[in-house]
């Protein structure tokens, strides 16, 4: 594997890397809040599953980036 | 379909001498959502429940109690429906003195079980001294001491005195201790250098052995007694089962009737109800009416609400209302006409299922689109899609199967298991016909793999399976396909939800129909522009070669991405068009549309990641199950078994909620609004639907 292809590598790991942190520090936050509401009423279960899936997005950006890193290096 | 049930205001009004019959014809109608009453009428105050009401409770609060005990849940597990019940104060009186008895024996002997079990534990660690309690009566001349220590203290207890008399157990640490009483005290620090702790003895007199036997006979006969009880109570059970069932079911009907008058209005000689019936049961309520109540109760249709007209056009029959039955009109016909409208979702049957998930964000307003039918569509194919493996997808679809038949009873599941059996199928057919694979494992090899990642279901079957995957998850060809068919699929999808925003506006306000049609061409110029951006692929030269050709014509800006003029014209005038319907603010909203297109590929993002998943587990365990160790052999079969089950578990929770997240998030914000009041009608509509829908 030439150095390059290894530099594009390491940029897709860095991508999703920093993707699946971003998500993790906001669904902290929402998973608690979640929790809470979810124990105050059940009836929010549905709805906070929602609200904890959303900054997944981002996660989802880094992958498309990594993805197209990848798709690059192959 | 897309529309809910026209409603129909009606004021009920009649003697007070009525208002039972009146009460049981509308329960039994079963269509009028009753309109708490407010006191807004001078004269009328909020009605008294029926005579009957507080006994009713209070039968039912037994029975409940009855059922509880009986551990009866909500509904049976079958049985025979028309066996003739006995009536509810018969099967009363009749638990009453079976079942209550019952109870309270149990409960005696379960407190007997327990003290005996108690006093076994106490009495256990004497029995090993060999001496009667009577003994441990302490002397005048004679300490006693009995309790445990760390270690056998005998050797040390001689040398403070030789008039001693210590008993101990095998192990030396219980231990009883008879001293000469002018010694007591060098002995009592000795024993506590040796973490003395003192167990007295339980009973006074009696030896301890004989005691055990006696309380562990007890014991065996307590349980033998409370096993049979709990074989009566089994029987019990089954032969009240359903009458329970059916008087609970009897009674909430009765208590909810006897309680009716307390949303109504009523003076010394008169009742009014108020509310809303579906316009096509507004015949039928009536005529339940004048059959059970006669004549001198009183059905007025105050006002049909029509969907897409403002509320002064159907207001014409409001006022006359208004003028017939007093100042009633005020509190309802000012702000939002539509605002307390009670919705009831009529959506077809396959469909019915969806509108869970429809009323998990909220339950759709009067005037809005229903998206049940879309969601019903889209979703089972999201989520299919994602899973995308023939293996998975049939046992999800088992799965499926189980939570209809055998967990229909819990709230929901039935419901849960349409969308899994729905969904597996289509992840099996996804499996089977576009990605070819089960368990990660592929149909073919790929050509350049070797070692365990050659592996394949036509070498592990031994013979050539004659589907071809046209996408391979794991090839960097397969996932560009996919990410690019993620894409479409956000297109077409935000563009119906932008659709649905236009026909929701268009009656209210052609400003905002005007803004959705703007957002409508955003969608589309931002998704031409990706959608060329992933021309290279095998997809994407179909797509653009045969469906999107009138829009190919690109701009070469120099930077390695071609520009289609379509997307310039589109974005260009969508934008014009949002601010123009909602203000320059909305410009913050532009690239929104961007990421929420981009959103779509956890489409392709999730099938790749538990592909990758499954195939990582294969490479790892199965040359551990084909080296040729027995014993390993056996272990990695069942960890390839776990590691699945992960994988599926894993991939179908994340499948599932992110198939509703695309839709409750990025498509509904496109134009629901919800926030509509959810239609329950008085009476036994309630009750039937839930029974219908558990058949």
């Amino acid at each position: 594997m030439d150095p390059l292809s290894g530099m594009i590598a390491v940029g897709a790991g860095i991508a999703i890397a920093g993707g699946s942190i971003g998500t993790g520090l906001a669904q902290k936050d929402i998973g608690a809040a979640a929790v809470g509401a979810t124990a105050e009423n059940p009836k929010m279960f549905g709805r906070s599953i929602v609200f904890l899936v959303l900054p997944e997005t981002l996660v989802i950006f880094g992958f498309v980036v990594a993805a197209m890193l990848w798709l690059k290096m192959v | 379909m897309l529309r809910p049930r026209k409603m129909s205001r009606v004021l009920i009004a009649g003697p007070s001498g009525s208002m039972e019959k009146a009460v049981g014809a509308l329960h039994r109608a079963g269509t009028l959502h009753i309109t708490d009453y407010t006191e807004q009428y001078e004269g009328f105050r909020l009605g008294t429940p029926l005579p009957a009401a507080s006994g009713l409770s209070d039968s039912l609060l037994r029975l409940r109690g009855a059922s509880k005990v009986l551990g009866i849940e909500e509904s049976p597990p079958g049985g025979d429906e028309e066996r003739p019940g006995m009536g509810v104060g018969e099967l009363l009186d009749e638990l009453g003195r079976t079942v209550s008895v019952k109870e309270a024996e149990r409960q005696e002997l379960e407190g007997r079980l327990s003290e005996a079990r108690r006093t076994i534990e106490a009495v256990r660690p004497f029995t090993a001294l060999k001496l009667h309690f009577e003994s441990y009566a302490p002397l005048e001349s004679v300490a006693v001491f009995s309790g445990t220590v760390r270690a056998p203290i005998g050797p040390e207890v001689a040398r403070i005195t030789p008039r001693h008399e210590l008993f101990a157990s095998q192990d030396g640490t219980f231990i009883a201790l008879f001293v000469d009483r002018q010694h007591r005290q060098a002995v009592e620090k000795l024993l506590a250098q040796y973490g003395f702790s003192e167990v007295k003895p339980p009973l006074p007199e009696g030896d301890p052995a004989k005691v055990l036997a006696e309380r562990a006979a007890l014991v065996a006969g307590t349980q033998e007694k409370l096993s049979a009880l709990a074989g009566e109570l089994g029987a019990a059970r089954r032969r009240y089962m359903n009458d329970v069932l059916r008087a609970q079911e009897e009674l909430g009907f009765e208590v909810e009737k006897a309680e009716a008058p307390l949303r109504f209005a009523s003076s010394r000689s008169a009742f009014v109800a108020e509310g809303w019936i579906p316009s096509d049961a507004v015949d039928r309520t009536e005529n339940q009416l004048l059959k059970t109540a006669g004549k001198s109760v009183y059905l007025e249709v105050i006002e049909e609400r029509e969907w897409t007209r403002e509320g002064d056009a159907a207001g014409q029959g409001a006022h006359a209302g208004a003028s017939a039955g007093g100042e009633h009109g005020e509190g309802h016909g000012r702000a939002d006409p539509y605002e307390k409208v009670p919705v009831a979702l009529q959506n077809p049957r396959p469909v019915k299922p969806f509108e869970m998930l429809t009323e998990m964000f909220s339950t759709p307003g009067y005037r809005e689109i229903d998206p049940t039918i879309t969601m019903a569509l889209v979703f089972p194919f999201f989520f299919g899609l994602m899973i995308g493996d023939l293996a998975y997808g049939l046992l999800l679809a088992t799965a499926g199967v189980f939570f209809m038949t055998k967990l229909r009873r819990y709230e929901g599941f039935r419901e849960l298991g349409v969308y899994i059996l729905i969904a597996g199928v289509i992840a099996a057919l996804f499996g089977a016909f576009v990605f070819g694979d089960a368990f990660g494992i592929p149909f073919h090899a790929p050509h350049e793999a070797h070692g365990a990642e050659a592996i394949s279901w036509s070498g592990i079957l031994g013979t050539e399976i004659p589907v071809k995957a046209s996408v391979h998850k794991l090839e960097a060809s397969g996932l560009g396909n996919l990410l690019l068919f993620s894409i479409l699929a956000a297109v077409v999808h935000l563009s119906l939800g932008n659709v649905l925003g236009i026909v929701n506006e268009w009656p209210h306000n052609r400003r905002h129909a005007a803004a959705k049609a703007g957002w409508l061409l955003t969608v589309l110029g931002f998704g031409f522009l990706i959608l060329k951006f992933g021309q290279a692929t095998s997809l994407g030269h179909w797509l653009w070669d045969n469906l999107l050709w009138p829009f190919a014509p690109s701009l070469d800006p120099g930077i390695g991405i071609l520009v289609p003029y379509a997307s310039i014209v589109f974005l260009i005038a969508g934008v014009a068009l949002v601010v123009a319907g909602e203000g320059a603010i909305a410009l913050t909203e532009v690239m929104g549309v961007f990421s929420n297109i981009l959103s779509y590929t956890r489409l392709g993002a999730i099938g790749v990641a538990k592909g990758a998943m499954a195939f990582a587990f294969n490479i790892l365990i199965i040359p551990m199950v084909t080296g040729g160790n027995m014993g390993l052999a056996v272990f990695g079969c069942v960890l390839l078994v776990l590691a699945h089950l992960l994988v599926f578990m894993l991939g179908s929770l994340s499948s599932g909620i992110q198939a509703l997240r695309l839709n409750l998030v990025e498509y509904f914000m496109k134009f629901f609004k919800g926030g509509g009041i959810k239609f329950i009608p008085f009476g036994k509509e309630r009750f039937d639907k839930d029974k219908t829908s558990g058949a």
